[in-house]
């Protein structure tokens, strides 16, 4: 062969040396290799070598790869032996199985309420730049509070002052057609009920950068009247059509009607200022008032990009000092650098960043209903704790059945086996497991997730489809399997050989430290969740049940009755005919969440302009019959009374109001407040009811008459509730043919109070059940397990002479001293998160010895029930059966 | 009748394969594809669908005597089978017939 001779560049064909099947290597490359000569006749080296690479290149394919030789033939006895063992071992498997789906199914769909949790408002363009104005301010009871809700000029100011606020907008949820609404379009007769209604300034528009579907982003707000609708609404009044430029009637108010400027695209994520219906600001007498003493706006902002917001805090008492002082001063008579310096008053500003809105506003005292990080946090943990108690349960079954499997590793070894190949074939047997079960688990959730989405309360859905789901679950699936089956594996593969088949470690069950260490972990974390079942269970029927100071039950509610405008009387009056209803009231101001709300600053001693002034007391119009018709008591002086006309100006306090306003005697002390020169008679005191949420302490409550016809309450007394309403709906009909009857039952809207404490409670106690389940089946299989070890010593026991009794405590003793510790350690985690969460509550429970007494009872009788099947079983056999064998 | 898998470029090798009587390798496929059929195609394309007719049965393969220009290495020489025969004339049939209903065309199918 000469020298020169001309060669295939040498990668090439060592990369196809490399990749190639031996069986095809010879083909291939005698192939190439004659082509290339040929070519280099005919076209030259360099086209010879760089074809050359092409054909390897492209002969680069799967059918052509060398396989990963002796490899797949482990692999496959490896699942061989692996599928046959798990099929000989149903009942394990199954147990491993369902135990590992039930954690994977719970864990995935709380992961996924956590991160939808945790997507608030981070969706919207230069989010980082908004912010929400926030207000520290003292309380009457000398604590301070946060609240959100701002002066209407505090925008405006905000942005006249400081340069780096870009933007400043408003919102307001709570005032006139805020909240809820009867609208029709314009030429149709029927009404129908809306919720989700806000007022809104443009520049919110432009500080969200809300996408719109249809409409001008830039002006869509300008005008009054004008209001912007959300893509679902708009989908449903308005299919396939432009909506903008339409013109609505609400609540039939033939004088304000409303045009629709535009429809916002459906948001990319959830924001906690998402309505149906955007209202403009613009034109409300309200919106351009310059008053500093009442605080009703919700205030956002945008920054400059290179702003920074901890300077900007720093220069905001310049707006108190500015604008509220002087105001202060002269609508109060209170003088702030006084109160500051001789009670320690505050009032100060910060910024809320937006993404935080959602989930950290759990001091902030407004009426909006938020997400809150301790119970994400609280949930995230229970999916890790589920998630471990199934892998526990995993790793227990595998090495409490190691005896079984001790006599196979042995004659592996003798065989030659080495540990690395043992451990790999425990792996997959693990894995094949874990595989299963993380599928069935997928299964399970998505079947489930109806049901959790009306739990939590929130839109959810299972990402399949992002490209990271289906990965993160076997890379899950992997690790799982790993860190459950890696023990057991490292454990069983170390057998020595010679001691097992001689037989000493067939009843080895003995190493029970470490399982008797994750067996006391799944009980404390099972003992904590009972426990945490029981307290919450118990608040919230606390609340139920508690004396409210009020009647709730056989209250039945009439909504939009102002349509009726000064017919609401005659119907009143007609209603009160029938003998079923004791007594009508016509008042917005209801004593459960929802209705009118009216923060007033009263003086004592009725001297306006006292500097002794107590603020955030409710100031409620009511007529006549309201202290009737709610079942409240009055403690001291009297009811309203139509007969006397002076009534029209007298007032009635709560006893916390008469605390505060330190006045206890009716028909001797009379209120005034900033806003009227007029003195209000003090002409009675009732009880303390509960008209808030009892998260918070019984306020300061003024009572007098007035006019607020929207919502009428109907004391009725009948054991046929459905006849009743159809008799009322037959008059309401009379009266308003147009108008839907909307009515509602005031208990019902008082457990609607409680709603996201009633969620919370549900989702645990269903996880805590989920979690005691999968506890169970662990146990079970070990009880079983232990049982099946142990059969030979209970038939010599009992031939000696031991009863079944005997026999049973002997194999449950040892689970009762587990629980034992467990409860030791669970006991006082419990108490301080339960304690924790009851001090969000003014009005609680009491944290007693008995809840703890119960939940050890309640773990011991599960566990008991859980393994006395077993443990029956064994003690009961026949021991010549069970000694004959061997 | 059993269906025969045969897609339109593997159809064509065999049809070389037999061509070639017993002096059909890689390369003198793909000399043949290219003269005869005008396709040129890359020496692994033809590698793969003469792998793919091999595991179907349609051709069978040996080894040639060492040469010198492939290095000394052997060729892989390959003969259309008895079932590789079948199945072209199973394809040619079914279009014969097919052509035959062409209405009014007979098997002269012209477009002047």
């Amino acid at each position: 062969m000469m020298s020169n001779e001309p060669r295939p560049p040498k990668w090439a064909d060592r990369f196809l040396e490399w990749f190639c099947h031996p069986d095809l290597l010879e083909e291939i490359q005698g192939d190439v290799y004659e082509l290339f000569y040929r070519r280099y006749d005919s076209e030259g080296a360099k086209q010879a070598k760089r074809r050359f690479i092409w054909d390897v290149l492209r002969s680069f394919r799967w059918s052509t790869m060398r396989k990963l030789d002796p490899y797949p033939i482990m692999l496959k006895s490896h699942f061989k032996i692996a599928s046959r063992h798990l099929i000989r071992q149903r009942f394990y498997t199954l147990i491993n199985i369902l135990g590992l789906a039930l954690g994977f199914a719970c864990c995935l769909l709380i992961l996924i309420y956590v991160q939808h949790e945790r997507s608030y408002d981070r969706h919207h363009p230069e989010t980082e730049q908004i912010y929400r104005m926030l207000r520290l301010n003292s309380l009457n009871d000398g604590e301070v509070g946060v609240g959100s809700t701002h002066a209407a000029p505090f925008a405006r100011a905000l942005k006249d002052e400081f340069p780096e606020v870009v933007q400043a907008g408003r919102v307001n949820p709570y005032f006139f057609e805020a909240g809820e609404n009867l609208i029709r379009k314009e030429g149709e007769e029927q009404n129908t009920f809306e919720e989700g209604f806000v007022y809104i300034d443009q520049e919110i528009i432009d500080i969200f950068q809300w996408p719109f579907l249809y409409g001008n982003a830039q002006n869509a707000l300008d005008e009054p009247l004008s209001m912007v609708w959300s893509k679902s609404k708009a989908d449903l009044y308005f299919p396939n059509e432009n909506p903008v430029g339409k013109t609505i009637l609400m609540n039939n108010d033939q004088s304000r009607l409303y045009k629709i400027t535009g429809v916002l695209d459906q948001p990319s994520g959830p924001g906690h200022l998402d309505y149906d219906f955007y209202l403009s600001l613009e034109g409300l007498e309200n919106s351009q008032n310059t008053n500093w003493v009442s605080h009703n706006y919700l205030t956002y902002i945008k920054l400059h990009p290179e702003a920074d917001a901890t300077q900007l805090t720093a220069k905001l008492p310049l707006i108190v000092e500015k604008y509220a002082k002087p105001q202060f001063k002269e609508v109060l008579g209170m003088d702030l650098d006084e109160a500051k310096e001789k009670e320690g008053y505050v009032y100060e500003f910060f910024l809320q960043e937006l993404e935080k809105v959602h989930l950290h506003s759990s001091d902030v005292l407004d009426y909006q209903s938020y997400g809150d990080i301790r119970y994400v946090w609280l949930f995230a943990a229970i999916a890790l704790v589920i998630l471990l108690m199934a892998a526990i349960n995993f790793m227990n079954l595998s090495t409490a059945r190691s005896a079984n499997r001790a006599k196979e590793v042995g004659v592996r070894k003798v065989l030659g086996s080495m540990q690395s190949q043992l451990v790999g074939q425990f792996l997959t047997e693990s894995f094949i497991v874990v595989l299963a079960a993380v599928f069935i688990g997928l299964g399970l959730a998505q079947m489930s997730l109806p049901y959790f989405m009306e739990l939590a309360g929130r839109e959810l859905s299972i990402p399949w489809a992002s490209p990271w789901f289906l990965p993160i679950a076997l890379l899950l699936a992997f690790v799982i399997s790993l860190l459950s089956g890696l023990y057991p594996a490292f454990y069983l593969s170390s057998f020595r050989p010679a001691k097992v088949l001689k037989g000493s470690i067939s009843q080895g069950s003995k190493n029970s430290w470490l399982r008797s260490t994750l067996v006391v972990f799944q009980f404390s974390a099972f003992i904590l969740l009972i426990i945490s079942t029981l307290v919450i269970y118990r608040q919230m029927s606390f609340i139920q049940n508690k004396k409210l100071g009020f009647e709730k039950d056989q209250v039945l509610i009439i909504q939009d009755t102002y349509t009726l405008g000064d017919k609401n009387q005659s119907l009143k009056k007609e209603l009160l005919q029938m003998p079923e209803i004791q007594s009508v009231s016509i008042s917005d101001y209801l004593p459960v969440d929802d209705y009118s709300r009216n923060s007033m600053i009263f003086y004592k001693g009725g001297q306006r302009g006292n500097a002794d002034q107590v603020g955030g007391i409710q100031y409620w119009e009511v007529d006549h019959d309201y202290i009737e018709t709610m079942g409240i008591k009055i403690k001291s002086g009297r009811d309203f009374s139509v007969d006397m006309p002076t009534d029209s100006q007298a007032v009635i306090i709560n006893e916390r109001a008469a605390q505060l306003l330190d006045m206890d005697q009716p028909g001797q002390h009379s209120l005034a407040h900033p806003f009227s020169e007029d003195r209000f008679p003090l002409i009675g005191i009732v009880e303390d009811f509960h008209f808030e949420s009892m998260k918070g302490a019984i306020g300061g409550l003024v009572l007098r008459i007035g006019n607020s016809p929207s919502t009428m309450s109907l004391k009725v007394n009948t054991a046929d509730m459905d006849r009743l309403i159809g008799k009322i709906e037959k008059k309401w009909n009379r009266f308003a043919p147009d108008q839907a009857f909307r009515f509602s039952f005031m208990d019902e809207r008082y457990d609607q109070m409680y709603g996201a404490e009633h969620r919370t409670g549900t989702i645990f106690s269903a996880f805590a059940l989920l979690a005691i389940v999968i506890a169970c089946l662990g146990l079970f299989g070990l009880a079983t397990f232990m049982a099946e070890q142990r059969t030979k010593e209970i038939g010599v026991r009992k031939i000696l002479g031991a009863s079944i009794g005997q026999l049973f405590m002997l194999l449950t003793s040892s689970y009762l001293r587990l629980i034992g510790i467990a409860f030791l350690l669970a006991s006082p985690l419990a108490w301080l998160l339960m304690n924790t969460w009851l001090e969000d509550f003014a009005y609680r429970i009491a944290l007693n010895w008995d809840i703890f007494a119960l939940s050890i009872v309640l773990a011991t009788l599960i566990a008991i029930f859980t393994i006395s099947y077993q443990a029956l079983r064994v003690a009961t056999l026949n021991p010549a059966e069970t000694l004959k064998r061997e | 009748m059993k269906r025969i898998y045969l897609g339109e470029f593997e159809e064509l090798v065999l049809l070389m394969v037999a061509v070639l009587a017993g002096k059909a390798y890689g390369i003198s496929v793909m000399e043949e594809l290219a003269t005869q059929a005008g396709r040129s195609v890359n020496i692994s394309a033809v590698h793969a669908a003469l792998r793919r007719l091999e595991a179907k049965g349609f051709v069978r393969s040996r080894w040639s005597e060492a040469t010198k220009e492939r290095g000394g290495r052997r060729k892989r020489l390959f003969e259309i089978t008895e079932s590789g025969v079948h199945a072209l004339n199973q394809i040619r049939e079914m279009r014969n017939a097919l052509w035959n209903q062409i209405p009014g065309l007979g098997t002269n199918l012209s477009f002047t």
